[in-house]
């Protein structure tokens, strides 16, 4: 058998291969030359020569943007399309911005296998975002959450972290099996392990009838929902999330929250509504036999459960956790609006896409926040942030934007992003409208019970005095991702068809169709609202 | 035949995966696994793997073992105790919802589907077609394969799966360098002054076993 790979094909994956031998630079780096050095200042100079690393990773990004060479081979296993090379850079960004973070809290003394783990992390993201074959994704998934598993669980002076990483450990594998079953059935009824084989596969054999009559498939839609619905911390997957949240330190929590939530939807997408889009639901009905129902009935509960429960939380990471399930509940909305029109689901998937932006640079921000919480005060409660806004004002009114976007006020991204995620979700066309509808209202009236909780941060910022034991200054560790996170949205606020275009531009071939010419931006999808 | 020599090898796995998970003795599920391992290798003896088996005999059922072993000897608890035991509270629900999905997938596998409209997939010996399979992805000839496995894998594994292979590579370091960093002792690794402080975390609160939203 000939190589069926050239050396140059895996100039795709010259990304990942950067982050990988730099986690293992860093090691070196550590062990050796830097082992005599004081924490802090070993912590400083690793964290600036894995900066070096992120940084020079989207510079890799940026010089192979050309995607129109020939195909290669290796494309049919590590996609090469708009997507992960958007992906890809988010997440090379997010890495940067949590290493940045990283820098202001001394929480550990292992600074070498941290900052290592934590560049593998991003490593099995990229992958994962990138990955077009069912083994290599499964392995994606796991190198990804084995790293988080470990950075959860990294503080040893804190129980809790322990805590929260075994109980992230433990849901996590268990959820993982039943994702792998899953996925051994779809190969055993395909007879193929790439995602593109198996959606010709299926669109030759049942290509309207969903998974009527086809108890097997049905069987592995449910188990690959259980592995997803874990990885995006929907409900009732998400018993993990809060206290792995709380536990972990709060870059990790960041990250978690970001990070591997992006990368899970993206392979989500691939996954169900590419590979699986002839199982999504039987023609002409959204609520019978297929995984689309089911996604429904977790996007619903999600959305609900996560607003609600975050009304009572005192403790910000706990509050940003819930607050996280509900997102992924919103963001499941979109993902199944995908799934239910052909001609009009690339418009949907690029709200979603856009969507994912928006959120992870608005969470982002919010955990910094919470690392500063963790570094004067060592817990997160809510209160801590009394009287911020007098202290630190710039900071302060970043905060407020981050927030506000992520509850959809709107002048800003946010807004946009769930604007333009409800509307195409409603524009599908005439099959399942009315779930939809109930979907997108349940989703609207979430929207509005989310400022409660959000409001309450500002109002400790804004209204409080100051409490015996105030935040101090901030660092620039701190300071840098909040401002940049703020910028991003500002400008996306602005201007938000400079990423919504090439957000539905990307998604087009995911969905089975070419994005067609001269696309809708923004503004006349607004001027369609009813 | 292949039936009831399938059934003479599988129905002891069986037994000995329950063991595994019911023992209560550490060391005793371990060598239960070991025993589950061995079976997993006489399947695929049955499948014409036998590569595989060999694989599988030298690196589970030694190489794994001996670490599980060890692992379980340099751990202080051996024996269950009262954290451990469960509450019947807790078992039965578990159990039934385990029987129910045990209920499920025998009776789904048992009335042997397949896709609609296509043969049963336990009734055929090859992989079902797909027309998809590129022409890069082939599938090597069954004969050929069986003849020359470990060639076929090294093969697959360096062709198809290269980037696969070398992602598992890259979690196995992960797995020494995380397993490293979680289960040193903070404090001893570097230089410490002599009166080195021990885990002083009794203040905290105690750990919550479920999540409750509060």
């Amino acid at each position: 058998m000939p190589a069926p790979f050239q050396i140059a094909d895996f100039w795709s994956l010259a990304p990942e291969g950067l982050l990988t031998v730099w986690g293992l630079l860093v090691l070196v780096l550590d062990f050796g030359l830097l082992r005599r050095l004081e924490g802090p200042l070993r912590r400083n100079i690793l964290g600036t020569f894995c900066l070096v690393g992120g940084l020079l990773t989207i510079a890799l990004l940026l010089f192979t943007a050309d995607f129109a060479e020939r195909p290669t081979p290796l494309d049919e296993i590590v996609a090469r399309d708009s997507i992960t090379w958007w992906f890809n850079g988010l997440t090379a960004l997010l890495l940067t911005l949590v290493v940045v973070l990283s820098m202001s809290n001394p929480f550990t003394e292992h600074w070498g296998e941290y900052y290592a783990l934590l560049l593998w992390a991003a490593v099995g993201m990229m992958v994962l975002i990138a990955a077009q074959e069912l083994v290599l994704l499964f392995l994606a998934l796991e190198m990804m959450t084995i790293c988080l598993y470990l950075l959860t669980a990294f503080v040893k002076k804190r129980r809790r972290s322990a805590e929260g990483g075994l109980k992230y450990f433990v849901y996590g594998s268990v959820s993982s099996a039943l994702f792998l079953f899953g996925l051994s059935l779809i190969y055993g009824l395909t007879g193929t392990t790439r995602i593109e084989a198996m959606r010709s596969v299926l669109m030759e054999v049942a290509p309207t009838s969903g998974l009527s009559g086809n108890l097997a498939g049905a069987i592995a839609v449910l188990l690959m929902l259980v592995g997803f619905g874990f990885k995006v911390a929907a409900v009732p997957f998400h018993q993990w999330a809060p206290d792995a949240y709380e536990g972990a330190p709060s870059p990790i929590t960041a990250f978690i929250s970001t990070g591997s939530k992006v990368a899970s939807f993206i392979a989500l997408l691939r996954l169900m509504v590419h590979g699986l889009a002839p199982w999504a639901h039987r023609e002409g009905s959204l609520v019978g036999p297929g995984w689309v129902g089911l996604t429904a009935l977790l996007a619903a509960a999600s959305m609900t459960y996560g607003n609600f429960a975050a009304l009572a939380q005192t403790n910000l990471k706990r509050l940003l956790a819930y607050s996280s399930i509900a997102h992924a509940g919103y963001l499941l909305v979109g993902v199944l609006a995908a799934s239910v029109s052909v001609d009009q689901g690339y418009k949907s998937a690029g709200a979603v896409l856009f969507y994912l932006m928006i959120y992870a640079a608005s969470n982002l921000g919010a955990f910094a926040l919470a690392t500063w919480l963790a570094r004067d005060r060592g817990d997160e409660d809510v209160e801590g942030l009394d009287g911020l806004g007098y202290r630190s004002p710039l900071l302060a009114v970043c905060v407020v934007l981050l927030l506000l976007s992520l509850v959809g006020v709107p002048p800003l991204a946010g807004f946009f992003g769930k604007l333009s995620m409800f509307m195409e979700s409603l524009n599908t066309g005439k099959t399942g409208r009315l779930t939809l509808l109930w979907l997108v209202a349940l989703a609207l009236a979430n929207s509005v019970l989310s400022a409660f909780y959000y409001t309450r941060i500002l109002k400790a910022m804004f209204l409080r005095p100051p409490p015996a034991r105030p935040l101090g200054p901030p660092n620039v560790a701190i300071g840098l991702p909040i401002v940049a996170c703020t910028l991003v949205l500002v400008v996306l606020s602005l201007r938000p068809s400079l990423l919504v275009e090439p957000m539905t531009r990307a998604a087009g071939p995911l969905i089975g169709m070419p994005a067609a010419e001269g696309l809708d931006d923004l503004e006349t999808t607004l001027s369609r609202a009813p | 035949m292949s039936q009831v020599l399938f059934l003479a090898i599988a129905g002891p796995g069986l037994v000995m995966a329950l063991l595994t998970v019911l023992s209560r003795n550490l060391i005793h599920a371990a060598l239960y696994l070991v025993a589950f391992f061995f079976v997993v290798a006489c399947l695929f003896v049955m499948l014409e793997a036998e590569f595989l088996a060999a694989m599988q005999v030298l690196v589970y059922v030694g190489a794994v073992a001996i670490l599980l072993l060890f692992g379980i000897m340099l751990t202080r608890n051996i024996q269950g105790d009262e954290t451990t035991r469960t509450k019947a509270i807790v078992v039965v629900p578990a159990g039934a919802i385990a029987l129910g999905l045990l209920a499920v997938l025998v009776l789904t596998i048992a009335r042997e589907p397949g896709m609609p409209g296509r043969a049963a997939w336990s009734s055929g010996a090859r992989r079902p077609p797909s027309a998809a399979d590129s022409p890069t992805a082939l599938l090597p000839p069954r004969a050929p394969t069986i003849n020359n496995m470990a060639k076929t894998i090294g093969d697959e594994l360096m062709g198809r799966h290269v980037v696969a292979f070398e992602l598992a590579g890259l979690l196995l370091t992960v797995a020494v360098v995380g397993a490293v960093a979680i289960s040193i002792r903070e404090g001893v690794a570097p230089p410490v002054p002599e009166a080195a402080v021990p885990d002083t975390t009794p203040e905290e609160a105690p750990l919550e076993t479920a999540s409750v939203p509060t």
